[in-house]
């Protein structure tokens, strides 16, 4: 699981506005943690990842 | 006939009825609001009724078909929506604190569609709060319970849109799917939940929760019902720039039950998933049964869609944190501590992860359109868990302990990010007496023929008729 710390959790929610206590900032730490090693996985495929086109609907299958 | 025959009927049948002058709007309005006094109470479906305008206007549904002024099948049918559509002078709450008193001025697409066909609304069903989860477990307006076993959810995010059309207490609904959130509660409550293509209905007037993925879509007792509320609100809007200009079918017209030689295609990755045994079964007895209606069943591969859960949470948790950004920096105190929780992360991810997922996405979509040159439709089921208890967080499914959100949208999240047409259909149930579910998905805008493949199972299966014993 990728480690990331209460505070800093707490320093970049400031950042954008929002403000939590120590408690739901170690929630939020362990959370976002678990969230951001599931996202690691889309690294397996850096280098192989589609186009990046404005239209997110499917007309053209 | 009794009043709760007549709220037990299913759209087709009271439109039948009602034509034929039968039975009024009046009588069949009057018995949804019954089953709502008499229900309601417990099962948490809904989160206003608006009995009195209902009446006002079944009586004015009941006076124009008397003067011959008939206009289609969902004319004095009592429908209830999502408590997230705008509707004139209607509290719209999301299922939020925050909007308990936000009364708008304008009808969103889909009511105004609704009211140019006749409908009766009996009022707004419950959701979970924002539609941001899958339980309808609302700390506002009611735990929603599932009427086939009432310490279970129903399902999310349109939860109480499953519940009220399983329970009879109204005869259909729409509801929102941004990540399942339509097919999931219909399949946990037994009844059929269709996502369209994406752009199939406007979302003008529907409160966002993703901008990319967000669906409206019809919840209804039978596939046919579904194919008539689609019929009433598929089309362009210039109002919604994700809205499609292709011009729409006729839905019910054009809803046949034969398949002989259609392709079905079985995603080999998603069955060998842990997978509850007794929804696996189900899902492949049902395949058995296309298949012996004359349908083709072929193996087809989809190897990038492992990746779909992840990409799917940080689309999701980015966009929602996007459109709740304002309103959460100024009224924290007004979202559920979950809601902060999911909004506090989703602000946290990084835009190189957001733009990744997109990029990741548009692989998913190829493996789908390889897959859909190969058959007609793709078949899986839509939740790998029966509906859970309330509150449970976690279950066990091949001896490992798994996360109950994630086994319930595992499946139906991949169908948000291509934006195909999927429905959600009964398909059997535990031997402990809760409802299954498959999807049926097809290629872009073929909601016509996803609709006749769940038409053709449903014709010859025994679910349609089965209500649960309130």
């Amino acid at each position: 699981m990728q480690t990331i710390s209460a505070n800093e959790v707490k320093k970049m929610l400031a950042e954008l506005g929002v403000s939590v206590g120590d408690e739901d900032a170690n929630r939020l730490a362990s959370g976002l943690g678990a969230i951001l090693a599931d996202l690691h996985k889309l690294d397996e495929v850096e280098g192989e990842e589609g186009e990046l086109t404005p239209r997110f609907a499917v007309e053209d299958i | 006939m009794k009043a709760t025959e007549l709220a037990s009927l299913n759209i087709g049948e009271a439109a039948e009825l009602i034509r034929k002058k039968s039975v009024s709007p009046v009588e069949i309005t009057r018995a949804c609001l019954e089953q709502v006094e008499r229900h309601d109470r417990r099962l948490h479906g809904y989160i206003t009724v608006l009995a009195d305008s209902a009446m006002s206007e079944a009586r004015h549904a009941e006076q124009s078909i008397a003067r011959g002024e008939y206009l289609g099948p969902l004319h004095g049918i009592p429908l209830a929506l999502k408590d997230t559509f705008a509707m004139r002078g209607v509290r719209v709450t999301a299922g939020s604190k925050l909007l308990e008193k936000n009364v708008l001025d304008y009808d969103s697409a889909v009511i105004e569609r609704l009211r140019k066909a006749g409908v009766v609304f009996l009022g707004t069903l419950n959701m979970h709060e924002f539609a941001f989860g899958a339980t309808t477990a609302n700390p506002f307006y009611g735990v929603a319970r599932n009427p086939w076993d009432q310490e279970r959810i129903p399902g999310g995010s349109s939860g109480g849109s499953a519940v009220a059309v399983a329970a009879s207490m109204c005869l259909g609904s729409i509801g929102t799917d941004a990540g399942g959130s339509v097919r999931l509660p219909a399949s946990l409550c037994g009844i059929v939940g269709l996502k369209p293509t994406f752009g199939r209905i406007s979302r003008f007037g529907t409160l966002p929760l993703s901008l990319t993925m967000d669906h409206n879509g019809p919840m209804t007792k039978t596939v046919a019902d579904a194919a008539i509320i689609l019929d009433a609100v598929a089309g362009p809007d210039p109002r919604d720039p994700g809205c499609s200009a292709r011009p729409v079918s006729r839905y019910r017209e054009e809803l046949a039950s034969d398949i002989k030689g259609l392709k079905i295609g079985l995603p080999k990755e998603y069955f060998a998933e842990a997978m509850d045994p007794e929804v696996r079964s189900a899902v492949i007895a049902a395949v058995q049964k296309l298949a012996s209606l004359g349908a083709v069943v072929e193996e087809v591969s989809l190897p990038h869609c492992k990746y779909a859960p992840p990409t799917f949470v940080a689309l999701a948790m980015s966009e929602a944190a996007s459109v709740h950004a304002r309103d959460f920096r100024s009224k924290p105190g007004e979202y559920s501590p979950e809601l902060r929780d999911l909004l506090s992360m989703g602000l946290l991810i990084p835009g190189r992860r957001y733009l990744q997922a997109q990029r990741v996405r548009t692989m998913i979509v190829r493996d789908l359109a390889a897959a859909l040159r190969q058959v007609s439709v793709i078949v899986m089921p839509t939740s790998t868990i029966p509906a859970p208890r309330i509150g449970e967080r976690s279950t066990t499914l091949n001896g490992k302990t798994v996360n109950v959100l994630a086994a319930l949208t595992r499946l139906t999240s991949l169908f948000n990010l291509t934006g195909l047409p999927t429905v959600s259909i009964p398909c059997g149930f535990t031997a402990a007496g809760l409802p299954i579910g498959m999807q049926i998905a097809g290629k872009p805008f073929a909601e016509t023929t996803v609709l006749r493949v769940a038409h053709a199972y449903e014709t010859n299966s025994e679910w349609k008729d089965r209500r649960p014993a309130l």
